[in-house]
């Protein structure tokens, strides 16, 4: 396998390798040169995939699911950037460490991540502007506004033409009973005619020469958004819809379900509401960057296999302190958040102390090292625990614990943890 | 054997060419290299008769002709001559070939953070080292024990499985913590409890060799980098390595792709590129072949020997001989005591009796018969073979003679008056 990644590596790049082993091992081990040019071609290709594929308003993609799909691979990217990093480690074979060195692996680290976090942000952000750049939006009004209205004049089966449609010519339909091509408000569309907007045209303006014009309209707007041309005259149309006669094309609900997709994603795109766009998302994202990023810190200073228990640790602990919490309320009545802060706090000496014991056993030594590691996990959590104290807590204000937290686990590690654990590695063991 | 000077060197190297062994005759000429700055075109010659020999080694007995042979051991004794003239010229010889007034000094490779040290030196000192292990079932106890490790000597630690040898090997590697006793390694000036740093002189290899990931070569480059030798150093280093330990054939394989003693003498081969003060090694002759064990055995004794980086060896193994053959000091271990702690050469020098390892095809009765004539002669039966006891005033030929003139065939004979096997016989008879 390693012969094969070995033949996709150009010769300049294992040039550089090779000098940066020979001379920057500590550098070599962050394998940055790798990561800045196989995650420099992927984002340059991803940017102009996003550039240059051509758009048609037939089939608009949804940049949110090319956002979520991107992501297999740069998490894959990202497991095999962990694993060669874990391979050649300068502390773990006890080599010359010089100062500050910590500090660049861990801005080398972040940049890392970045990049890699960056690629599936670009590419989306890129394609929704360039969606969004397809058709003006008073054009897209115009659309949906003539897709709408001559929407009643194509019912897939009579069902439909009954509910929409009285014997005595009345139009049924309204806000409650009509699907639209499109929602009937939005932030930068001002134009959209509302159902009953819609239904007043049509009992207003019932001349043959002014439906026709709407099933005209309907359908050019239908061919731009379904990609397929209804081949039927208007009057052959406004003929059927007179005598109660369904109009005959194969696949009519899908391909108005199509232009409706299409147009919803043109909407996405020009309100920016796509996920990647919301800011409590990237809020959330930046978080779990910096999360990813301290716990590959962790993990590239302490064993693979206290490193997998203290996530199961972690997942019992957090198990475990919510069955308190109910416990705490569904018996005593207390609520959990004035149990929630003392709770988190013992939970959390508890596995500072346990880091720090004298004992020194071979089995201890690794529980040692899974309670700092189940510490360094709580401490972006403890700003934010302790502004739940005061139960009403704005969201702004738990982003802003949240960030705070994160610092001060950087801070924590940086200062006691890292240190804790290469010595905890160099120790001799009582068994 | 120990503390060999120059023309010492001279005169071995002059015999091993004289008795045509090419394998040694190569290995050591590479060995003034890491004594001595000799030019770079001299290095570059021998490292090429080292290759050409491995590549001579491996033909078949049709392609290994006696004047490719010849024509190497010519080579061989013109580079020895030219490295003699040289070291005349820098005046660490004189014309006779003692040892001239310039000092072994300066370095050729240079070892950062490798203090300048000197053979004799205290590597390790530890006094009343204990350690006890106790299950619900059974407790072993390494009862106090006194070790001093020096640079320049090999110190092998025989005996009998589950006796203690690597206790005491992991003790003094940092592996493991004493229960009692004082440790300090005081070539390596460090300050007591720094383990990490402590670990930056030791060398170990144990028995169960962990896998390496990634190509062996970028291995070996990478433990050299750490320890401080960068750039061209290193390329130049490493190659000299493999080339000295007959690893060419493997140097861009993988480690599942190389055989056991081959494991071995990579692993062997990233302990030494960066010149440690402590190499530990424990049964290392376990998975080789007779004449890999004898190769391995040499060189670990060049190795404790060299002039420029003289290294403190501890070796456990259950050959006794191979062992004896090439340590300074030993330690028998027999349940968890030291039979014996001292230097090789003074073992058995206060005995009363002479014994001798011997198979034959005569019966005991008849073999008693033979040797009526020594007084003091008592025989024991051991397994296939048979142990002679008698008075020290007797030697080796005149059981010899004893035998061979009544016709006995000797199938096997060893004198072991001076060797710990006497101990393990010892121990068998009190079983």
């Amino acid at each position: 396998m390693l012969r094969k990644i070995e033949l996709l590596i150009p010769p300049f790049l294992k040039r550089l390798d090779q000098q940066l082993l020979l001379n920057r091992p500590g550098l070599w081990t962050t394998k940055i040169h790798y990561v800045l040019f196989f995650g420099g071609i992927g984002l340059l290709l991803l940017l102009i995939k996003a550039t240059l594929t051509p758009l048609s308003l037939s089939d608009i993609p949804n940049p949110g699911t090319h956002f979520m799909v991107l992501l297999i691979p740069i998490i894959i990217g990202f497991g095999v950037y962990v694993f060669r990093l874990s391979l050649f480690n300068v502390e773990k074979q006890f080599g010359q460490t010089a100062p500050g060195r910590s500090l660049r692996d861990q801005l080398i680290f972040a940049a890392t991540i970045g990049l890699l976090a960056l690629m599936p942000f670009a590419y989306s952000y890129i394609l929704s502007d360039k969606i969004a750049a397809q058709v003006s939006n008073e054009q897209l009004s115009a659309d949906i506004n003539a897709l709408n209205l001559g929407d009643l004049f194509f019912p897939e089966d009579v069902y439909l033409y009954d509910k929409n449609v009285k014997e005595n010519g009345e139009y049924h339909y309204d806000t409650y009973d009509y699907e639209g091509y499109s929602p009937f408000y939005s932030e930068v569309l001002i134009d959209i005619r509302s159902p009953r907007e819609i239904k007043q045209i049509h009992t207003n303006h019932t001349s043959q020469e002014e439906k026709l014009q709407q099933i005209s309209n309907f359908k050019q707007a239908f061919a731009k958004y379904s990609g397929t041309s209804i081949t039927y005259s208007s009057e052959t149309i406004l003929g059927l819809f007179d005598s109660r006669q369904i109009l005959q094309m194969r696949h009519l609900g899908e391909l108005k379900a199509k232009a409706r997709s299409n147009i919803e994603n043109l909407l996405l795109s020009k309100e920016k509401n796509h996920l990647f766009h919301d800011r409590e998302v990237i809020h959330a994202t930046a978080f779990s960057l910096a999360g990813i990023w301290l716990m590959l810190l962790i993990f590239l200073k302490t064993r693979p296999r206290n490193f997998l228990w203290a996530i199961v640790g972690g997942i019992v602990v957090l198990f475990m302190g919510g069955t308190v919490l109910s416990l705490f309320r569904v018996v005593a009545g207390i609520y959990p958040e004035i149990v929630l802060w003392p709770m988190f706090m013992a939970t959390l000496a508890f596995f500072i102390y346990q880091g720090y014991r004298k004992k020194n056993s071979r089995r201890s030594n690794h529980w040692k090292a899974i309670s700092l590691i189940l510490a360094a996990m709580m401490l972006p959590f403890l700003p934010l625990v302790t502004l739940t104290m005061d139960k009403y807590i704005s969201q702004q204000e738990a982003w802003f614990a949240l960030d705070l937290g994160i610092m001060l686990a950087f801070i924590v590690w940086n200062l006691a943890f890292s240190h804790r654990f290469t010595k905890l590695r160099a120790m001799p063991t009582e068994n | 054997m120990n503390h060999e000077n120059i023309s010492e060197r001279f005169e071995e190297l002059r015999l091993l060419i004289d008795e045509q062994d090419l394998s040694r005759s190569s290995r050591r000429i590479l060995d003034f290299f890491t004594d001595f700055p000799l030019p770079h075109n001299l290095k570059r010659a021998a490292i090429t008769l080292r290759a050409d020999y491995n590549a001579y080694a491996l033909l078949d007995q049709a392609s290994a002709t006696s004047d490719k042979l010849d024509a190497m051991l010519m080579r061989a004794a013109s580079l020895t001559n030219d490295i003699s003239q040289h070291l005349l010229k820098q005046n660490y010889i004189s014309e006779t070939g003692e040892e001239a007034g310039h000092a072994i000094g300066g370095e050729f490779f240079h070892t950062k953070g490798r203090q300048q040290v000197k053979k004799g030196e205290a590597v390790f000192l530890g006094k009343n080292i204990s350690k006890t292990f106790r299950t619900p079932k059974y407790t072993f106890q390494l009862p106090e024990l006194d070790l001093e490790l020096r640079l320049g000597e090999v110190t092998g630690i025989v005996g009998e499985n589950g006796n203690g040898k690597t206790t005491l090997l992991r003790i003094v590697a940092g592996d493991l913590e004493a229960d009692a006793g004082e440790m300090s390694y005081p070539a390596f000036q460090v300050p007591a409890g720094d383990w990490y740093r402590t670990k930056q002189h030791i060398a170990y290899i144990p028995q169960q060799l962990k896998p390496w990931q990634g190509f062996l070569k970028e291995n070996l480059h990478f433990s050299a980098a750490i320890h401080g030798i960068r750039g061209q150093q290193n390329e130049e280093q490493v190659n000299f390595i493999i080339h000295r330990l007959g690893l060419t054939k493997y140097e861009e394989a993988l480690w599942n792709e190389v055989s056991s003693g081959f494991k071995l003498r990579f692993t062997l081969a990233r302990a030494l590129v960066w010149k440690p003060l402590l190499l530990i090694i424990d049964e290392p002759l376990a998975n080789l072949d007779i004449n890999t064990q004898q190769i391995f055995l040499q060189d670990l004794r060049y190795l404790a020997n060299s002039a420029q980086n003289p290294m403190a060896i501890l070796v456990t193994s259950q050959h006794l001989h191979e062992v004896e053959s090439i340590a300074d000091n030993i330690i028998f271990m027999k349940n968890g005591e030291a039979l014996y702690n001292g230097a090789m050469q003074d073992f058995g020098q206060d005995r009363a009796e002479n014994l001798f390892e011997i198979s034959t095809t005569a019966t005991k009765t008849e073999m008693l018969g033979a040797l009526q004539h020594l007084k003091g002669l008592h025989i024991e039966d051991a397994g296939q073979l048979k142990i002679i006891h008698v008075p020290v005033a007797y030697a080796a030929n005149d059981v010899l003679n004893g035998l061979v003139s009544k016709q006995i065939t000797v199938n096997y004979f060893r004198d072991i008056s001076t060797s710990t096997l006497k101990l393990f016989r010892e121990n068998v008879k009190k079983n």
